[in-house]
């Protein structure tokens, strides 16, 4: 079964012990992501099948994608986030938004617009004006995942770079480019982050796979941003009703 | 409140459910004063468009009085009778400003979940599964509207709910496909299906200035509303052994200028790759039964329009072959509703067009089932069923 799985998804790139872990992990995930829809279960649970299926088939195509996405004409990585190992995943996502270059930077920065961009994903409030956030991921129950973030380069209508503080299980640097688009197309925005997974080189096998779980939050956050920017609000089923009761499961955008 | 809820294929019960609530600072509530079947809901009921969910309410064709709004809701006020188009639009995105409303960037909570099938997401719609956005629909006694003020249009005094209620969806779609047509003085345009969408395209086309109108399909009563109606010529492909034959011999061998599908996935056919589509789409191999669309490649001239309405998946066997040889023109689209209801409105208001016969069968929503089955079946020579909350 294995071999014939290979044959159709491609030669073996992944180790043996590797795989029973991909398959074990791989399979919790999935189970969880139908058992309790939610953005975060149910991309964990597409990155499961994707675990199952490296597992099976000793094939990952999520590491060979994510070699292509760090290598698109973005700028230099920041000066920052010494304590990240070169090898750590890096994120990327672009969205066009249909307002200048200025205004867009501001509510990136502004306490408030970052509040409600990455409210699917986490709680952030700052600590010192909008240079030092803190940021709690949602949904990361007993062992909460927390960081303190500061900005490091600040430069009005064309980017914004941040860093983690020391002392996060979870070290991370990022930033967000500003650029024209065409005609009236408004602003090309980009974002990209690094993180240094928990657990040293296995934590960073597992981050790889799971690749896509990061690029959804990432593009997640340039969509509630867009939409942000362009409408004031952000689209929602919060509240949304059906025989279900009130609520829905798979809104990824609860939170305001 | 008392809503229609999906509950799993063919598995259509009215429940109770919360009312809605303004959610967003551009929200408003309706209480819903009519509400109507569509054949794409046909597609989810038996099971072909996936992400749905038990306990979803359907329905996306509608219209209501305003009982509430947010605090940045501007324009439309409590106690307007309003008409609202299937898709959500947010109005200042590039695209609601290019008047391809139903590709609005802003309005899909669910986005990551259709990228992946799409490329990009689409606006949201109301109760039409989750990738579509998980809005709950209108078959219900209220609906929370989003962009009250982009997507809400106020009804002009004197129209009935029956004239009225088709500008949500079936109306602008027809009309979007009879505006792809590009039509002419001295064309010919031929309609595959002579359900609402397609009767609508059919009078459309007229008030666009077709010369000719061919209306195909296999029910005798709607192919009588076609004719009687909206003075189409028709074709009843049941009986005829060769509909090419029969619209190359009509249009003296030069065939329609224009074809429209207004039939979709769900198409019925005599022939062979009729056969062929249902066993596939029977055992899950294609979601599609593309026979309708098909045969309008073939019929339409050289150089002419095809506008597909039709809603589809992802259909083998697609002739592109014949469109790149004949050169045709491919228009396609999920209605962008907000573009074209005031040009219906007006339209209705001056008498030029008259949706409401469409609505040959009136229910409560506590009947609406039963009204899925009917328009489902094709029987009692039902259009539509409208509920009424
Ligand atoms: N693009 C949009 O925005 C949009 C909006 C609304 C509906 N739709 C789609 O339009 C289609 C029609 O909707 P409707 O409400 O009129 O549905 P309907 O079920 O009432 O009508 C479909 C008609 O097509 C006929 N038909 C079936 N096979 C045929 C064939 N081979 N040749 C000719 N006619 C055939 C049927 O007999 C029926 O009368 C559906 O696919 C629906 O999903 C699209
Ligand atoms: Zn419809
Ligand atoms: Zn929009």
């Amino acid at each position: 079964m294995s071999d014939l799985l290979a044959e159709k998804f491609g030669v073996q790139n992944v180790g043996s012990l590797e795989r029973v872990a991909s398959v074990a992990l791989g399979s919790f995930l999935l189970w969880r992501g139908i058992k309790k829809p939610s953005l975060w279960s149910i991309t964990a649970a597409v990155a499961g099948t994707g675990l199952v299926l490296r597992g099976a088939t000793g094939h990952c195509s999520v590491c060979e994608a994510m070699g292509i996405d760090t290598s698109d004409g973005m700028p230099v990585a920041a000066k920052s986030g010494k304590s990240i190992s070169p090898s750590a995943p890096e994120i990327v996502s672009a969205q066009t938004i249909g307002k200048s270059a200025g205004e867009l930077y501001e509510l990136w920065r502004s306490p408030e617009g970052l509040r409600q961009i990455m409210a699917h994903f986490a709680d952030v409030t700052p600590l010192e004006g909008p240079t030092v956030t803190h940021w709690k991921v949602k949904g990361s129950g007993p062992l909460p995942v927390e960081w303190d973030s500061e900005l490091t380069v600040e430069q009005p209508g064309q980017e914004l770079g941040w860093a983690s503080k020391p002392g996060t299980m979870l070290p991370n640097e990022g930033s967000v480019y500003f650029s024209p688009a065409p005609a009236d197309r408004g602003t090309e925005v980009r974002v990209r982050f690094r993180f240094e997974p928990p657990l040293g080189a296995a934590g960073m096998a597992i981050s790889k796979a799971l690749g896509f779980v990061p690029k959804a939050i990432a593009s997640e956050s340039l969509r509630r941003f867009k939409a942000l920017a362009e409408t004031g609000e952000i689209p929602t089923v919060a509240g949304n009703v059906s025989g279900r009761g009130v609520s829905d499961a798979l809104g990824v955008s609860h939170a305001q | 409140m008392r809503a229609l809820c999906w509950n799993g294929v063919n598995d259509l019960r009215v429940e109770t459910v919360p009312d809605p609530k303004i959610v967003n600072a551009r929200d408003c509530i309706l209480r819903v004063t009519m509400s109507t079947t569509c054949g794409s809901d046909l597609h989810f009921i038996d099971g072909y468009l996936p992400t749905m969910r038990q306990g979803d309410v359907i329905g996306h064709e509608f219209m209501g009085e305003v009982i509430e709004t947010g605090h940045e809701v501007k324009k439309i006020k409590i106690g307007d009778r309003v008409v609202v188009p299937s898709f959500v639009s947010c109005g200042d995105c590039w695209f609601c400003q290019h008047d391809l409303f139903s590709c609005c960037d802003n309005t899909n909570p669910n986005a990551q979940m259709q990228t992946p099938l799409l490329g990009y997401p689409t606006a949201g719609i109301y109760g039409y599964t989750h990738a579509f956005g998980g809005y709950a629909g209108s078959h219900a006694q209220y609906i929370r509207v989003p962009h009250a003020d982009v997507d809400c249009f106020v009804v002009p005094e004197g129209l009935t709910d029956e004239q009225v209620v088709f500008l949500s969806d079936a109306a602008p779609t027809g009309y979007m496909g009879a505006d792809f047509c590009n039509i002419h003085p001295g064309d010919t345009v031929a309609v595959w299906g002579c359900g609402g969408v397609g009767l609508m395209a059919q009078r459309s086309a007229y008030l666009m200035g077709a010369s000719r109108v061919i209306a195909i399909d296999r029910f005798p009563e709607r192919l009588a509303v076609a004719h009687d109606r909206i003075k189409a010529e028709t074709i009843n492909y049941a009986e005829t052994p060769n509909v090419l034959e029969a619209l190359r011999e009509m249009t003296g061998g030069r065939g329609p200028d224009a074809c429209i599908d207004a039939v979709g996935m769900e198409a019925h056919g005599t022939g062979m790759d009729y056969v062929y589509d249902r066993a596939k789409q029977a055992i899950r191999m294609e979601t599609d039964r593309g026979t309708a669309l098909r045969q309008a490649i073939m019929a339409c001239r050289k150089g002419g329009n095809l506008s597909i309405l039709g809603v589809y998946g992802l259909m083998d066997k697609f002739p592109i072959g014949v469109i790149i040889n004949k050169g045709l023109t491919m228009r396609t689209a999920q209605q962008h509703g907000q573009k074209y209801v005031p040009k219906l409105l007006e339209h209705t208001v001056r008498g030029e067009l008259d949706a409401s016969f469409l609505a040959t069968h009136r229910f409560s929503l506590e009947d609406s089932p039963k009204g899925y089955d009917m328009f489902k079946h094709k029987t009692d020579n039902i259009l539509r069923a409208v509920f009424v909350p």
